[in-house]
């Protein structure tokens, strides 16, 4: 069943052709991971799916929605985001309120504290509970940035870089979360390494057109064409 | 640990309550004259459960305010010259007005700031929509408020790029005046967009944040006749 269906999208900023007719699908579950130049529209495509940016002309659909304003509040109550730059995520005083912040309003203060500190021991971060977002070092915002989202149970989640700026061992733990959550999840990337050893397909974009998907085991050993198109 | 219960009930009144008995409080601190200085020694008392206990934060505010008060106050010492005697102290109504204002207005930026402090900003806007200020008005204070921390933010990280890369040269220079505010007020509404984008994205609604954060209870408007009639007392008593 297609979670995430798109057919001919494109979109410019102003006069910048940025993506140009992009058709694919993406399964319940699947690790889908997005390669290509820095410009190839990889960012653009994540935020067209979460509506953070209106199409110029083609179909998004989500979880059975189409992209459109009307269901953008239902959309991200079952859609997450991680940016790829943390400190646009975290907002709050303290890393407790932070992600608690998407549950409030929509479950009980006891049912949010329950959630919260659940989040908190899976993702080993019950230290970093009263500190305040700006004190953590990269890897640790971007451990409190996932938490953020994913206390909210998307069934899909979108990650812009999700390894940048991480150590070996985040990224060892980055990639056995991702490897262990049933979600779907569409993972923009420069870090081949990190998208063959989770993902189930590959996207590539080059200059908004999408030129190939295929599994990381076959595209990663086609040297001729990620030579040819300066992904190595 | 008598104290400490005072502060907490009182921490738990309507912030509607709260927000009118401070408004009272301060119209009358602000209002009183040189012969009734020693009220705002009781004022205060009464005004400390309400606020919360941080000397360090108080001391920055009013540090800020101070230069305004004493380029207003300066001026009573030439005009007001007249003698005028209060708490047997002879002096001219110029220099009891200085004092006066000094006074004043240090304690009502330290209330403000302090009440602020502890009643939070989304307490500070279910107050006033409790109170009926439009809703507009308050969600542009709210939006202002976070605005404002994220400029803070970004002069700090602005300001430390500039010093690493100004050879040594204390402070932004003359120069840099004209661009420097300028890719300022670019680069924090840029991080203003992008953080409302992900607050959004979390299923924020301004409204629902605050309002009926907290609900009226009739030990709320106890409490306030209670404080309301202390307050009205300084003035017979002393």
């Amino acid at each position: 069943m297609s979670v995430i269906k798109c057919e001919d999208l494109s979109f410019a900023y102003g006069t910048q052709r940025v993506l140009e007719g992009v058709s694919f699908h993406i399964e319940k579950g699947e690790k889908i991971g997005i390669i290509g130049l820095n410009g190839s529209g990889k960012s653009t495509l994540l935020r067209l799916m979460i509506g953070l940016l209106k199409a110029e002309s083609g179909t998004m659909h989500v979880l059975g929605m189409p992209v459109q304003r009307e269901n953008l509040k239902a959309l991200h109550r079952r859609v997450g985001y991680v940016f790829q730059n943390v400190d646009e995520q975290l907002f709050m005083p303290t890393v407790y309120d932070d992600i608690a912040f998407g549950l409030k309003g929509t479950a009980s203060a006891d049912t949010v504290k329950e959630s919260v500190e659940s989040i908190l021991k899976r993702f080993h971060i019950m230290h970093l509970r009263d500190k305040a977002p700006f004190q953590l070092s990269g890897g640790e915002k971007r451990a409190v940035a996932i938490a953020t989202v994913m206390v909210m149970a998307p069934e899909i989640v979108l990650m812009d870089e999700p390894t940048e700026g991480l150590d070996a061992r985040m990224r060892r733990k980055m990639t056995a979360f991702v490897k262990a959550s049933p979600e779907t999840f569409v993972i923009s990337s420069h870090d081949s390494a990190f998208i063959r050893d989770i993902c189930h397909r590959v996207i590539v974009l080059k200059t908004g057109h999408l030129i190939r998907i295929d599994t990381p085991e076959v595209l990663f050993n086609d040297f001729d064409f990620l030579e040819a198109n300066e992904l190595i | 640990m008598i104290f400490k219960s005072i502060f907490n009930r009182f921490r738990r009144v309507h912030s509607g309550i709260r927000l009118v008995l401070m408004v009272i409080w301060l119209i009358a601190v602000v209002q009183t004259k040189p012969e009734h200085l020693h009220y705002l020694i009781f004022w205060m008392l009464l005004q400390l459960p309400h606020m919360s206990v941080e000397p360090k934060k108080w001391g920055r505010q009013m540090l800020m305010a101070e230069p305004f008060l004493l380029f207003v106050g300066l001026s009573y010492l030439f005009v007001y010259r007249a003698p005028a005697t209060y708490y047997h102290l002879t002096l001219t109504e110029g220099i009891w007005a200085f004092i006066a204002l000094l006074l004043r207005g240090n304690l009502a930026v330290m209330g403000i700031t302090a009440f602020v402090n502890a009643i939070s900003m989304e307490g500070l806007a279910d107050g006033m929509r409790w109170l009926k200020v439009p809703e507009t008005f308050v969600l542009i204070m709210m939006q202002t408020y976070r605005y404002i921390g994220l400029m803070v933010q970004k002069v700090h990280q602005m300001t430390t790029a500039y010093c690493l890369r100004s050879g040594g040269k204390t402070g932004v220079h003359l120069d840099a005046w004209g661009s420097f505010p300028g890719q300022l007020l670019l680069l924090s509404l840029k991080q203003a967009e992008a953080t409302h984008e992900a607050m959004m994205l979390r299923g924020y609604n301004p409204a629902a944040s605050y309002i009926g954060i907290s609900k009226i209870q009739i030990s709320d408007l106890t409490d306030a006749i209670i404080w309301l009639l202390l307050f009205a007392a300084v003035p017979f008593v002393l």
